[in-house]
């Protein structure tokens, strides 16, 4: 037989700076690789479960065909160089060895061993255990029981360090250092995160790595244990094998893929000087063929003599070359830049000084990028909008931010990015933006709107208390600033409904919104359909009545804003509460569903209609149905309810109760609330009620307030009702 | 396998007929529902598709709908049409899985890719589905007791320990695990592991 060195035959065969995958075995020869040696230099050994041993340069490795057991026997699981040249293999059923290169394999069946973990001893014997939990030695081609050796739990992997003696992980029981009969064990109650082990390490400087199964990382130095896990930074909690870099660096497999962190960085977060590890996470995208290392075993993984990491997965090995991934601890973060915004499909640009978008935009989209040459696809980015939830989103590789209808305002758009190693840029990008209200929801319209009212009821007031004071003997100046009082007060009240229509904007939008986007659809739909060259005219003729009667439904929506926008004089008539108190529900109704409100009207049939003023009416009503929506804004959801109830009272008047399920009105608050200016809105004018108040007594009737027995408060107003009904 | 539906829920009759109308005539096929309660009592339960639905409708609303869409077995991609931007429960209905969140009058181009990414969504989500009842399919070749001991098996318990846990004999179990590999046809604990877990029994 003879084994000829080669070094590191398949580098130069690298697709992919840094990782790459070298298959091991074919057809019935394929087994899950689950162990690995390289002896001598540059000729490696793949111990599979189910596929036997292979031995070869890497990407050229071959069955090993020589020994007949382990041809009866594939189900290897460890692989071991060992001093001068030997080599010592063990599986489910057996455990051999060879002393030097190119002597003969010496194998031991076992039975029902299930071999682990394997390592030589000083004396040259080979110590091993396996899922029995007993360190057992072959020596000489027997097997030997050894004193002290029962560690109770599965062998997950041995060690060998600096010290006589060898190092056991269990898979629950902890850590064990057995020395020829001493034992010393290290459990949680010692600091473990769990008993449950799955490799080993010891580095140069006697600091004992631990790779536990869901606990992180957990190392001992000078008697202690210490440990970091995901919480922390670390790519995954369960950890085989850990092999170390030329650096110092830790390079730890997973089953969901390779990741290198630095000693440093560990002993940092363990000693409370840094808050977590920033790995550099290697995965399918950097060239494994899977993510997931398979490693239960010792040795799953090493490090070459030409410095080459080797990780054992499911068909392959994997090498990882550490030079191709220099540290990036003093290499900036990558600066981010916001290269495009676009909105509905049309681009802005986002150098402009005032980045705008206009009222009703519906989707925008940022794109935006990082600059680092030698990787651009492990960058991540993440991204907020400050104004809006301003949580960071989870870091990924995606170079865009889509964000649907905002309401209007002032935002900004904030991305950073991060190297793959997981450092953040300091700054990363920004970009202030405005969504523009339409003019309703404009500052200025609103601002516009109270100014008006102020000057209007201002003048009002003034008006009126100069006329009580010299009523005597200004009778007729009275009567004509009462003439004024009137007029302005038509004023005042047709501006608060300017304003209530502003709060009602959202609503009614939804309203509109209804037909129109009906007509829309219809319209695009009766476009593909007239693209038929036989078009079906059936169809184009019923979505052309549909769109007339949304063309229609809209316009009634309009008419019915109108009807409240217009300045108007007062006009009496009869009118039907039924009727009033149905167009405000049909105002609402919507905003109430939005808000979650169980709006309940009662009005019953025979009551008589009032005299009075539309527009001035459904003004008051639309007003104290607002308020109580207002009212309701914190209360429980199953409680929310708004009633609008009429009825005839006892002296023939129509009184009309609003009631809310909110939290009631405060007792200093109930005296006041009628008073110009009162408001317990943030946005509120405090008009609303006190033109409320006086449209009423304008039409002969009161307006007060009461709070409930329950929760919430009822306003309730009373009319008269009209007098060719009022005596039947 | 039947063609993926799209339904659409809305509580507006005239919209619910124009949006029908553009989807029909652009290649989906459609049926429409004028309420959320309608449409879980009257869809078919496991076809695939995606639901178009209005947010805001009166007693069952659209998150609502999203809510008792995802504890049935078959959770369809739910694309929501609002009228004027909400945040507040675009959030929530992202949150809940929504596939996409469109104002009533988005360009159809917008609604249409929409639909299409929620079926491809459906396609992918099924096919996931598919191969967990595959991997739980195969598991439904054991025994109770086998079902039991692979539990453990894969959870990294040794014959003894399951031995104990069972209160049979470690012989029993070994006799168990011999049976769990050969009718799955898996070699290693690994690859039990896997299937296991592709079949929902680890998490």
């Amino acid at each position: 037989m003879l084994w000829v060195g080669t070094q590191a035959g398949g580098l130069n065969r690298l697709s992919r700076p840094g990782v790459t995958a070298y298959p091991v075995g074919t057809g019935a020869a394929q087994g899950e690789v689950l162990g690995l040696a390289e002896c001598p230099a540059g000729e490696y050994w793949a111990a599979t479960w189910g596929g036997g041993l292979h031995r070869g340069p890497l990407g050229d490795m071959a069955l090993e065909a020589g020994v007949p057991e382990l041809q009866r026997f594939p189900f290897l699981r460890t692989v071991l160089s060992l001093d001068h040249g030997g080599l010592g293999v063990s599986g489910a059923d057996l455990i051999g060895r060879r002393d030097a290169q190119g002597g003969d394999f010496n194998v031991t069946m076992l039975v029902d061993a299930g071999v682990t973990a394997v390592c030589e001893d000083a004396d040259s014997s080979l110590l091993f255990g396996g899922k029995t939990g007993v360190l057992q030695r072959l020596r000489a081609g027997t097997v030997e029981p050894v004193p002290s050796g029962n560690f109770t739990s599965p062998f997950m992997a041995m060690a060998k360090g600096k010290q006589p003696g060898v190092w056991v992980a269990t898979h629950g029981a902890g850590l064990f250092h057995w020395d020829q009969g001493k034992l010393e064990r290290w459990t949680t109650a010692e600091g473990l995160p769990t008993n449950l082990l799955r490799a080993l390490h010891e580095d140069a400087a006697g600091t004992l790595w631990i790779g536990t199964s869901g606990g992180g990382l957990a190392w001992l130095k000078d008697g202690r244990i210490h440990s970091v896990d995901s919480s922390k930074g670390l790519v995954n909690d369960s950890i085989c094998p850990i092999l170390e870099d030329a650096e110092g660096n830790l390079w730890l497999g997973s089953i969901h893929g390779i990741s290198r962190v630095s000693k440093g960085e560990l002993f940092d977060v363990a000693a409370g000087r840094s808050g977590a590890v920033h790995p550099l996470a290697l995965d399918e995208s950097d060239g494994m063929p899977a993510s997931e290392c398979t490693a239960a075993h010792s040795p799953a993984g090493l490090r070459s003599a030409s410095g080459l990491l080797l990780f054992s997965t499911t068909r392959h090995i994997v090498a990882v070359d550490p030079k191709q991934f220099p540290a990036t601890a003093g290499t900036p973060p990558p600066e981010v830049r916001i290269e495009a915004v676009v909105a509905d499909r049309r681009s802005m640009d986002p150098k402009a000084a005032e980045l705008a978008f206009p009222p009703g935009v519906q989707e925008m989209t940022f794109e935006f990028t990082a600059f680092n040459y030698l990787k651009p696809d492990r960058i991540r980015f993440r991204h907020r909008l400050k104004e809006a939830d301003g949580e960071w989103t989870t870091p990924s590789r995606q170079r865009s931010a889509r964000f649907s209808l905002l309401p209007p305002g002032d935002y900004t758009f904030e991305v950073n990015a991060a190297n793959e190693d997981g450092r953040w840029h300091e700054t990363g990008a920004s970009l202030a933006f405005t969504v523009q209200p339409f003019y309703w929801q404009t500052v200025w319209f609103r601002t516009l709107a109270v100014l008006l009212v102020m000057a209007g009821s201002g003048g009002m007031v003034w008006k009126v208390a100069r006329g009580r004071i010299r009523h005597a003997q200004e009778r007729e100046r009275l009567a004509r600033a009462e003439a004024e009082t009137l007029e302005r007060r038509h004023e005042v009240a047709h501006l608060t409904r300017v304003a209530m229509l502003g709060e009602l904007s959202s609503a009614l939008a939804h309203e509109l919104n209804q037909p129109l986007g009906a007509i829309l659809r219809n319209a695009e739909a009766g476009e593909l359909f007239m693209a038929d060259p036989a078009p079906d005219l059936d169809e184009i003729r019923a979505i052309l009545v549909d769109i007339r009667k949304d063309n229609q439904r809209a316009g009634s929506v309009i008419d019915r804003m109108r009807g409240l926008l217009k300045r108007h004089a007062l006009e009496t008539g009869t009118l039907s509460v039924a009727e009033l108190t149905g167009e405000v529900a049909g105002l609402l109704r919507a905003d109430a569903a939005r808000r979650n409100v169980t709006l309940e009207i009662k009005v019953p049939d025979d009551l008589p209609p009032v005299l009075g003023d539309r527009v001035h009416l459904q003004q008051v009503l639309l007003n104290l149905v607002i308020n109580a929506l207002d009212a309701l804004a914190d209360a429980a959801l199953e409680i929310r309810c708004v009633s609008v109830h009429a009825r005839l009272d006892a002296s023939k008047m129509i009184e009309v109760s609003v009631s809310d399920t909110g939290p009631g009105i405060s007792p200093g608050g109930l005296a006041k609330i009628f008073d110009p200016f009162f408001t317990t809105k943030a946005n509120g004018m405090g008009m609303g009620l006190a033109i409320s108040r006086t449209i009423i007594k304008a039409h002969g009737g009161e307006l007060w307030a009461e709070n409930n027995d329950g929760p919430g408060a009822t306003f309730r107003f009373t009319l008269p009702a009209a007098r060719d009904n009022a005596g039947t | 396998m039947t063609s993926p539906l799209v339904y659409i829920v809305d509580d507006d009759a005239s919209f619910l007929t124009a949006t029908s109308r553009l989807l029909r005539v652009s290649g989906f096929a459609v049926r429409t529902f004028p309420s959320a309660a309608e449409f879980l009592a009257r869809r078919d339960a496991g076809a695939p598709g995606c639901v178009v639905t209005d947010l805001h409708m009166p007693e069952m609303d659209g998150l609502e709908l999203q809510a008792a869409l995802a504890e049935t077995g078959n959770p369809l991609p739910i694309l929501f049409l609002t009228g004027q931007g909400d945040i507040p429960s675009s959030v929530r209905a992202m949150r809940g899985g929504a596939e996409d969140f469109l104002e009533k009058r988005a360009p159809k181009e917008m609604l249409l890719d929409a639909v299409k990414r929620a079926l491809a969504r459906d396609a992918s989500d099924r096919a996931a589905r598919g191969r967990q009842r595959a991997a739980a399919a195969r598991l439904e070749s054991l025994t109770e007791r086998e079902c039991e001991v692979l539990g453990f098996v894969v959870r990294g318990l040794l014959n003894k320990q399951i031995a104990d846990k069972l209160g049979i004999g470690e012989r029993t179990v070994k006799l168990h695990r011999t049976a769990i590999t050969t009718k799955l046809g898996v070699p290693s604990v690994a690859e039990l592991t896997r299937l296991a877990q592709a079949a929902g029994i680890l998490p």
